[in-house]
This record gives C-alpha cells, structure tokens and sequence, in this order.
C-alpha cells in the first residue's frame, strides 16, 4: 500500500470538516489515544492522533523533541508533557511562541481538572483511556481558546485590575485576609474577569468558585480535600463584609465608568511646538471628524495596553471608534502578540523599543523599559513624523500610571 | 495504517548493508550515535519511484555525507516523506517548509514536481535565533539551479533514463562539488546570523558613470557579433560585480553565480592556492568506491559508459565533467579561462567548453569565457548554430581577440580608475543590505565592515529577517500582485538600532550600532540613507 493511501482514511471519519478550521487543538496520550480534539468527535479521530503520536515518537527515538512543522500559512505545534502530547494546528497568523504558550495553558487547563495524578495513571496503564474524565468539560476549554484571541492576558502573562478607590480595595482585601487562617491558600475576587482582591500565593490545586452578585467570582483555593464547609463558611463571611462595606457596589460602578478611553488622554499642547510638521497634527485635530475617520484618541491614537514588568499586571484601553469592529479588533491582538514575541525572544530579548508599522491598519508602536511596557496602536498617517510619538510616548507613561489607581 | 509511514524500513532489499545486524538494532534504538547524526546532512530524493514495500531505497537521489549508513539514510527520507504527506492534509497548495526540533531543522525545497532537497541542520546550542530559514532554503535553491544550468531538470534526466544512474552520477558529483565550499574539516559550515546581510539569489552589480556605461555598450555589441549571423549573448564582470547582461533574468543569476564560485579571478587564485587543496579533504571524490552510497557506485558505473542523450547530453560523454571542481579550471595564456577534463581513457574530444542549459531560453548553449585583468567575459553561444562545435568556439575566439580586444581593454582600465575598492559600497555608520526581489540584485556592506558588529546586533538582525521572511510570505500568498509596505525599527538590548523598511518591493535591512537614543534618530538615519543611496526608495512619501 502506497504512503498515500494511508491517508486516505482520514476521509472517512468527517475530518474533511475540521482539516479546513483556521485552528485545531488536540490531546492525546503518549500511546496515540485522543484526550480532547476542539472540532470533531475524538473517537472517530483515532487514526489521526495515531499519526500525531507516530511523528512525535519518531523524532523522540532519535534523540531529538519536535517542536512545530510549517507548510505555508500552516503551523503544526507539538508540545510534550510527560505522557501527554499536546498538538495545535493553525494556519492564523500567530507565533510558534504564540501558540506554544497556548498550548501550555491548555495543559495547565487540564490538570486543573485532572490533577497531576494523571502522570501515575499513565504510568500503571499506557494506555489508559483519559478522555471519558474530560466528559463535560468541553466548554471549559471551548472558553479558554476563545481567550487566546480575546484575552490579552494569555500572552502577556499578566492580569489586569479593576480601577478601584484605595479605601475599596484594602477592605476587600482585608476581609480576604481574615480567612486565611481557616487553611485556604489563595483567594481571588474577580469581576468580570478583572481582579480586585488581593490572593497570596499560586496555583493549581482544586478551585471551587462561588457567585456573588451575578458578574463577581470569589475563589478560594485550599489544599485541604475536607474543607468544603469551612469554605462555605468563609464565604458568607466575605459576602457579608463585602455587602455591609458597599464595596461590591463600588465594584459594580467601577465597571460602568472607569474605563480607559484613548479619548481621554490628555494632549500636551507643549510638545507641539517641537516638531517641524506641528501643523500638520494640529490640522488633523481641528478637522471635523466623521466616523469614518475618526482618529480616537490624541494624535490618532486608537488603543494602548500598558504591562507593569514588576507587578505582572496590565491594563488597556477601551477599543476607540475606527476599530470597533471585532474582526480588527482579533487582528489587533495578533499583533499585540507578534510584537511581545518579538521582543520577548529568549536570545535576542527583550527589546528596549519597537516600533512596527504595517499597512494592514496603520501604525502600532510599542515601547518598553524596564519599569512599563507600553503598546499603543495609532493611525498610519502620523505615525510618519516620529517626534510626535516620542513626546506622545512620555505623556502616556504618566498618564497610564496615574490610572491605576483612580 | 498511518503510522506505519514513521516506521523505519527494516529490511532494504537490494542494498548492502554494511554494518549488518548491528545497523538494524542502531535505528530501532534511535539514530542518536554521536557519528551518525554530527554535522549537516543534505538529501535529494524522487516521491515517485521506490513506492513499492522493499524499494524505498530508490528514492535517494543523493545523500549527504555519502558514507552515512543507508538505514539511517532511510530514515532521514523517511520522516521527510511523512511530514510531506502530512502537511498536505491541511496544506494541499503549500509546500512543506521546515520541520523545528530541538536539536536539527530540516529544511524543505520542492526544486521540480516530486522531487524534494532537504537540508538537516544540527543546532549548536538551543538557539534557533542563529538560522533562518530562507538562507539555508536558499543554498538548495541556488544548488538545484546551477545543476540544472549544467544538467537540465533532474526530472529530464530521470524520464530519460528510469534507472537513475546518470541523474545520481551528476547529481553526486555536482552536489558534492558544491558542497565542498562550505566543507571545515570533515563538517558543513552553513550560514547562520553572521551572514545576516547576504543574500543568496541575487545579483551585484557594479555602479558606473554613464561615459563607461557607453563604453561597455560598445564593447557588448562587438562580443554580440562574434558569430556571424548568430547574436551571442553576454555577461561582463568587474572583480565579483556585474556591469552588464545581455541575458534574461534568471540565466543572468545563474550564470553569474557560477561566475563568482568558480570563474572570477578572486575565484580562480582560489583554485589553484594550495589551501583549496587542504580544504579537499572535505568532500567524497567521487571516485572513492563506497558501496553503502547509493550515489557514489553510480557514478563509477556512469564513468565505465559513454553515451547518454540527455540535454546535457553531450557533457556525459566527455567523463569527469565537472564544472565546479575547482582544480580543472584555469586561465590559459590565451586569456580564455577552461577547463581541462581530460582524463585517461577517454574516447573521442574532451570539449574545454562546458555546455549550458538555459531554462529561459530552452535552448543549448556553449559558454567561452574570457578575462583581462580584472574584467571577466562570458560569452554565450547558441549551440545550434555551430555546427562543428570545436571547430566553431575556437572560431569565434579568434574573433573575439581580434575584434573585441580593443573594447575589453578600454573598458578594464576605465572601470579600474573608478574602482572604489573593496570597501566602494561601504557607508559609515551603516551596516545594511539593499535588496530587489524583484530584480533579483543586492549590495550590501562589505564583508570587512559587517564583521565589526556585535553578536547581539547580528542575532537581533537576523531574528529580524527571518519575521520579516514570513510576513512576505504571507503577503505574497493572500495577493501576490501587491507589494506590501513594512517597516520595524527595534531598539535592541545592546542599545544598536535594528531596522528593517520594505517599500514598493524594495528591501533595505541595516542595523546601527553608534546612534541616537530615540525613535527619531532611527528613522531620519533611515531617510538621509535612504536619500542619499537609494534615490529615496524608502523615505516617507
């Protein structure tokens, strides 16, 4: 039988559905059984994890780890965990480091559910049959891959806070503290998926979750596998405390208004003066705008994400008028996303600047020093006099500090 | 099933397998000895013959080093073959490009239908940073055109004759030759981030003031009238640039390239210095009997024969043809540069002439080379218009010396005068490469010059590069009609400015180590170069 006909049994179970997907995630075991496929059924996808496993072990019996194989627009990614193989197949256009990193995530994902007892399991069976524990849980993975293009946080490897008053943040945090003593490790208060409480240590262990009001998370993390009524206890505490001291009302409000706008950013008239095509950024800014043409904030700045380096925490803007459309707005990411694996290479990172200009939908301009990083997305059309971004650059380093804590 | 594809062979019929036994436990084990895996492996193989189970090993066209066991030959094309196959699942329109492990990139090149190179690259440290894809896809590229320049397509020669035998021949002496200058010691020398600023496939061209311009339009018209009734064509050198072709695009390259491997006087003083002969010692001659390489014993019984019709036909009957090898070249006291071939049993002439085939032009041509001084002619004759080939070159030497003499002269000297020398396209303060994909013509910093860089400053360089790589690939596919604008300035942790600015399908690449601090220095140092060498291509509208 020919090496093409090996392949053609790939026709047979549906694959023809998922081949043509922009991207695919896969986990199966080290003895080529599927774990999780994101699109088809896995157990009609049996022959294909075997191929999947087949190339890994081939290049692992040479004494060598396959890291990704690309064929034009198409990146396959591998990513080996002990008896785990994690494969992504992609033909967006996101990094090697991009998608390997969302590979690690999803692994991480895993054990949150399994545990790291998988591993033992594996050891006492090869080919234990791991993906009926996953029954249920498809959604759970189904979010965290929308995540990878929605969810900035995936590759800056930090969070992002809610703005909040001081006074409201260290009560929320006291009350957290208060029940450290009850054995929870971690605690974290999340509205929509920013945080406003303080946690104490990380991660992966069970997580139980708890709703407040209906967009707040309380989470608390034990080690301790009887603590389920201490853990309820501790709760009521929270909620109680929290409700009495309005913080939860100062939470809900802080959602609705303290929203970075690239509107707001204030224009430094000085800086103008400085450079020679003044006039030309000053006619932009008394030009009437149409929506179409709409510069969003000062010197056509369109949206910024600013990383504090030390505190691994992020906050951006809102997205402003001439990209609102969500289409632009997953491209933008991917390009926030380029840009940090550029300058996060491991050899030749981190870069002190970058500046990266496309045609695809004018200028994006990162910056970053040692204390902030700073990535801004401007109009093309003034991105080609520098001076005006250099000086931009120093008015939104203050500016973007002084928003963290309203 | 499916994964019997990743299985190495364990039988080869029809093979010797040296090692015997021994062999089949090393690649059940894993193909991790130390002596097997050292160094860079180059393969050409045919997806369309050895289908057959038992037959695998007739898909090696060629095997780099020629004395690596046949198993793990095997085994190499093995992986290669799934991967091809795999990839053409979701990839149907693309190519398989490059397979990244931790310690080897495999990097693909589809060079005729079915018929793939592959270069295995082993990483030094865990630092892919050091290779990019596109120079290492660059020496199959450039490789697979100057054979078929000599030999016609591989897929020619392989309908012609299904056996194989003349297409491994060639292919292993070729190759080999071509091998041998990257070949430290026993060890490929590939490019890495240091030869960030090259540009393989590509032309240099030598810039001249339009008085000499004139000149050297005379002097073409002369050489292209050598033969009567017959337009010859030409290419004039100065040291290692061009000043003028009278061929198409392609031709040009490839004719120029082997120009300044093997013709150039920089070339030729390289031939025949006694270091190339040290260096010797790092390619298989291809007379070594071997018998574990498929090539190699081809290439003996290719010699005992004398007749093969192929395009390049008439070079097979003429033995040891051998146009990269350097010793066989020289320049005669006739000021005509050849090749002697001549070797013991030979039957019939040896011609001194190699015979070229030209893709563009689909046609047969003799190639005479000429050199004065520092000036080197390539004259190109169509091989159908000479009836009695030696007769007819030594013909239209004569006429050359007689009538063109004056021209090649006048030329040298002019372009001599105005020789800025070595470091003529040096800019202080800059190092940079320009590019014209389109043109296929680069310059860039002298060598002298780019290795005063830091080694962050080259890694970042050539990190740069090869992002840069994918993101005209993917403009090429999604509108193949547009050159896409794109610029990025990084600030690296060395502090140097590294640049990279394509516009209108002009490349310019450079980094700058001394500079200014902010963004603004960057870029107007872009638009003074910019201005000032490249007729504003890249400065801002």
């Amino acid at each position: 039988p020919s090496i093409h006909s090996s392949f053609s049994n790939f026709d047979d179970d549906g694959s023809a559905s998922w081949r043509k997907r922009k991207k695919h995630f896969f986990i199966l075991s080290n003895s080529g059984k599927p774990i999780y496929s994101r699109y088809g059924d896995e157990h009609r996808l049996a022959g294909f994890s075997a191929t999947l496993q087949a190339i890994v072990s081939f290049v692992e019996n040479s004494g060598d780890h396959i890291k990704f194989v690309r064929a034009g627009k198409h990146q396959i990614v591998f990513l080996v965990k002990g008896p785990i193989y994690l494969v992504c197949i992609s033909c967006t256009e996101e990094t090697f480091e991009g998608l390997r990193g969302q590979l690690e995530l999803m692994y991480g994902q895993m054990l949150l559910i399994l545990t790291k007892s998988v591993n033992r399991c594996f050891e006492k069976n090869p080919k234990f049959d791991m993906a009926p524990l996953l029954g249920g849980t498809d959604a759970v993975f189904l979010s965290l891959i929308r995540a990878f293009s929605w969810n900035p946080a995936t590759f800056l490897h930090a969070y992002t806070c809610l703005p909040l008053a001081q006074a409201t943040r260290q009560a929320a945090s006291a009350v957290l503290q208060d029940i450290a003593d009850s054995g929870v490790l971690f605690a974290l208060l999340m509205c929509d998926h920013k945080d406003f409480g303080v946690f104490f240590t990380h991660m992966l262990a069970k997580i139980q979750s708890y709703g407040l009001p209906e967009n707040t998370y309380l989470t608390l993390l034990t080690p301790r596998s009887d603590a389920f009524f201490d853990l309820k206890d501790s709760r009521a505490r929270i909620q109680d405390v929290l409700l009495k001291s309005n913080v939860l009302l100062e939470v809900q409000r802080s959602l609705h208004e303290n929203v970075l706008r690239v509107e707001d950013v204030p224009i430094d008239p000085t800086s103008q003066s400085t450079s020679a095509p003044a006039q030309s950024s000053q006619g932009l800014n008394s030009q009437p705008l149409s929506s179409d043409e709409a510069i969003g904030g000062p010197a056509g700045l369109w949206h910024f994400i600013y990383k504090s380096v030390y505190l691994d925490q992020y906050v951006s803007s809102e997205f402003a008028l001439p990209i609102k459309n969500p289409k632009q707005q997953k491209r933008l990411y991917k390009a926030y996303q380029k840009v940090y694996a550029s300058m996060h290479d491991k050899a030749t990172g981190p870069h002190k600047t970058q500046f990266r200009r496309t045609e695809d939908y004018g200028s994006n301009y990162r910056n970053m020093q040692i204390v902030l990083s700073v990535f801004c997305c401007s109009e093309s059309q003034l991105a080609t006099n520098n001076m005006p971004l250099g000086s931009r650059y120093h008015r939104f380093k203050s500016f973007f500090w002084k928003q963290r804590d309203v | 099933s499916a994964r019997r594809l990743f299985q190495s062979p364990r039988s080869a019929t029809g093979a010797d397998c040296p090692a015997g036994g021994s062999s089949v436990v090393s690649v059940k084990m894993g193909l991790s000895s130390a002596a097997e895996i050292d160094g860079a492996q180059l393969c050409i193989f045919d997806l369309r013959r050895g289908q057959q189970e038992g037959q695998e090993l007739d898909k090696i066209l060629f095997f780099h080093p020629a004395d690596c066991p046949i198993l793990l030959q095997l085994s190499v094309i093995g992986l290669c073959e799934g991967i091809i196959t795999f990839t053409r699942i979701f990839s149907p329109e693309d190519d398989c490009e490059v397979i990244e492990s931790d310690k080897h990139c495999h990097v693909f090149y589809q060079a005729e239908p079915d018929i793939w190179m592959v270069l295995v690259v082993q990483k030094i440290k865990d630092n892919e940073s050091t290779l990019r894809f596109g120079a290492l896809q660059g020496i199959l590229k450039e490789s697979h055109s100057l054979f078929a320049m000599f030999h016609g397509p591989i897929r020619t020669l392989l309908d012609r004759q299904p056996s194989a035998e003349f297409a491994r021949g060639h292919l292993h002496t070729f190759v080999t030759d071509y091998l041998s200058d990257f070949s430290v010691g026993k060890k490929l020398q590939l490019p890495t981030y240091r030869d960030s600023l090259t540009e393989r496939g590509t032309v240099q061209m030598l810039t001249v003031s339009r008085e000499v311009a004139l000149e050297v339009q005379s002097l073409t018209t002369v050489l292209g009238s050598c033969l009567r009734n017959v337009i010859c064509q030409s290419i004039v050198l100065f040291e290692d640039l061009l000043v003028s072709t009278t061929l198409p695009l392609d031709d040009t390259l490839n004719l120029y390239t082997y120009a300044i491997l093997r013709l150039t006087p920089s070339a030729l003083s390289s031939n025949g210095n006694s270091w190339s002969y040290l260096r010797k010692g790092g390619y298989v001659n291809a007379d070594t009997t071997l018998s574990s390489a498929n090539g190699a014993a081809a290439a003996e019984r290719y010699n005992s024969r004398s007749r093969d019709t192929s395009p390049g036909g008439q070079n097979q009957m003429h033995h040891n043809f051998r146009p990269l090898q350097r010793e066989k070249l020289s320049k005669g006291k006739d000021g005509f540069v050849a090749a002697d071939f001549a070797t013991t049993e030979i039957r019939g002439a040896v011609p001194l002439n190699p015979i070229l085939w030209f893709h563009q032009a689909e046609e047969r041509m003799y190639l005479c080379v000429y050199q004065h001084k520092n000036l080197t002619i390539l004259l190109v004759i169509p091989a159908s218009s000479l009836i009695n080939g030696e007769e007819g070159i030594a013909h239209v030497k004569r006429h050359l010396l007689e009538n063109a003499s004056q021209n090649i002269v006048t030329v040298e000297q002019k372009l001599s005068r105005g020789w800025g020398g070595e470091n003529a396209y040096h800019v202080g303060g800059y190092r940079y490469i320009l590019s014209d994909p389109n043109r296929k013509v680069s310059r860039a910093s002298p060598p002298g010059k780019v290795i005063t860089l830091s080694k962050d400053s080259l890694l970042a360089l050539n990190r740069l590069r090869g992002e840069i790589d994918l993101e005209k690939s993917r403009a090429k596919r999604s509108d193949p009609t547009h050159d896409k604008d794109y610029e990025v300035c990084i600030r690296a942790k060395n502090n140097a400015w590294i640049i990279a600015k394509i516009s209108r399908g002009k490349e310019l690449y450079m980094a700058i180590e001394k500079g200014g601090e902010t963004l603004l220095y960057a870029s107007t140092a872009v638009e003074k170069f910019s201005n000032r060498y490249c007729e504003g291509a890249f400065s801002a509208d």
